[in-house]
């Protein structure tokens, strides 16, 4: 067993969003709103995080619709500042599949999608000509890899998406709600590939609010309610946890 | 030491993705396609063509090539400062998933209309050699710095405005008030005598786009004389917005992610 390193290290991580009651996009409802301060109501998305990944961790994070999940992966993923006096500190790069198929583009081919959404996700052309093949085999979508993307199944367009995004190499993996993709067939090929990232050591963050594919990937689950980290260790308890109190919301309503 | 070499490339091959898809996207489905590149610039160009051929001002030699220049440099400017504006509010979808160097989404907005420049302006070299008129390599190289500085100018502008826009949603409007006014301030179908006197001459003589556009003209040898110094002064000049610009947008870009 290699000795466990440092992946993601958060203290007391906030995000406040600003909502304003008439969205300041204009500059009469600046103007407006300067004359009329306090109108913009301070949401706490995520409120004092603090937890530490290590290198080979699989964390899983539960919590029910809006709880914070997602903008606390978007912070990791670099893409919102978190606010000041946060600390966030990433070894290692980041490859986050908030959404599967980023940038996909309908009115492209399968070919030109693949080569599009693999260079987002930080991959080089000529990575994905080398790879080609084997993204298009595993999507299974041999007869159909030159067709406009417009015209596949849904079915078929989360398999494309999904077999491009685990080519990405990073030391860590963000998957938001993803690894439920596909039919039968496609989800055991896609769990072998998520156990050879686990093999290989890698740090995936997984996000979701389906307790089973909790139970069944993580070794540590980081429960989220209102923003609030309600309890961060092993997975049992973080279950039982989050379970329990949504039993309690639907027995009080 | 090969990872970042790998980040560097994956970068150009993003930029590249991005300009390719853009392009593509804009004239899909219709059915003169990439014609439509030309069919706006052309058009104007010969509606005012014949007009003020009829009418006035035209009594300068070379007239059709003088305002063919300006209205594709016109046209190339007004492109470059719309479609950086939106830069990044075009690529939300994207912006808000995935954390690639923002950069990138603004340069392959501008660099769409620096390709419809390069295919309107193979055509302006096209009527100016069936028109008899020698267009020399220093001129074609004149006008690929021109177009250059005039790039780095709408770049440093863009990292500005972009970020500006997705705060304040008004300023597509201001932007587009604007560039409406300063046509009629350029002397794209006009001439300015030199000998003219009064503000609105002043105003018009001090127009750094009309300065701009006269160069490009000389670049043809049309009307004016290159002034190669004062273009360097430009370039430096615009190359210190553009840095200006890059750190705004940096310490910028991260703060708006929550506007879109």
């Amino acid at each position: 067993m290699k000795k466990k390193e440092l992946a993601i290290k958060i203290e007391n991580l906030s995000k406040t969003f600003f909502i304003a009651e008439d969205r300041k996009y204009s500059l009469k409802s600046l103007v407006a709103a300067w004359f009329r301060q306090g109108k913009t109501r301070r949401f706490k998305a995520v409120d004092n995080i603090s937890m530490s990944f290590d290198h080979g961790d699989f964390i899983g994070i539960i919590g029910r619709n809006g709880s914070g999940k997602s903008t606390l992966l978007k912070i990791i993923a670099g893409i919102y500042d978190p606010d000041k006096g946060s600390i966030l500190e990433v070894k290692g790069s980041i490859v986050p599949f908030i959404e599967l198929g980023v940038g996909f583009n309908p009115d492209l081919t399968g070919r030109e999608n693949i080569y599009l959404n693999g260079t987002i996700l930080g991959m080089t052309t000529k990575f994905l000509t080398e790879k080609f093949a084997e993204i298009v085999s595993f999507a299974e979508l041999e007869e159909f890899i030159d067709t406009a993307v417009k015209h596949f199944s849904s079915g078929m367009m989360v398999r494309l998406a999904f077999s491009i995004a685990i080519q990405a190499n990073a030391d860590i993996y963000i998957f938001d709600e993803i690894l439920a993709v596909g039919d039968e067939v496609f989800q055991q090929k896609s769990r072998k590939i998520i156990d050879k990232f686990i093999e290989a050591g890698k740090t995936i963050i997984f996000v979701t609010h389906d307790v089973n594919a909790v139970k069944k990937y993580c070794t540590k689950t980081l429960w989220l309610d209102h923003g609030k980290a309600m309890y961060y260790g092993d997975t049992e308890t973080a279950v039982e946890m989050y379970s329990q109190s949504n039993r309690e919301a639907i027995s009080n309503s | 030491m090969k990872y970042f070499k790998n980040i560097n490339r994956n970068r150009i091959d993003l930029l590249w993705q991005l300009i390719k898809t853009n392009f593509q996207m804009r004239y899909y489905n219709s059915v003169l396609g990439i014609l439509w590149v030309l069919i706006k610039p052309y058009s104007t160009f010969i509606v005012q063509y014949v007009v003020w051929s009829h009418f006035a001002g035209s009594n300068i030699p070379k007239y059709a090539l003088y305002l063919l220049m300006g209205v594709i440099i016109y046209t190339y400017f007004n492109e470059l400062i719309v479609f950086g504006q939106l830069g990044l509010l075009d690529k939300a979808h994207i912006i808000l998933k995935v954390n690639f160097p923002r950069q990138i989404a603004i340069v392959s907005s501008l660099s769409n209309a620096l390709v419809n420049l390069m295919i309107n302006m193979f055509f302006v070299f096209i009527i100016a050699a069936l028109s008899g008129d020698d267009v020399s390599i220093q001129g074609i190289v004149y006008i690929i710095f021109l177009a250059i500085l005039v790039f780095v100018f709408a770049l440093g502008v863009s990292f500005f405005l972009s970020i500006i826009t997705v705060r304040f949603r008004d300023f597509k409007n201001i932007i587009e008030l604007g560039l409406f006014l300063l046509y009629w301030a350029t002397p794209v179908f006009y001439v300015v005598d030199h000998s003219l006197t009064g503000k609105v001459a002043d105003v018009v003589k001090a127009n750094p786009l009309g300065i701009v556009i006269n160069q490009f003209r000389a670049a043809l040898d049309v009307y004016a004389q290159p002034d190669y110094k004062l273009m360097i002064v430009y370039f430096i000049a615009c190359l210190l917005l553009c840095i200006a610009g890059w750190f705004y947008f940096q310490s910028h870009v991260k703060k708006i992610a929550e506007y879109f």
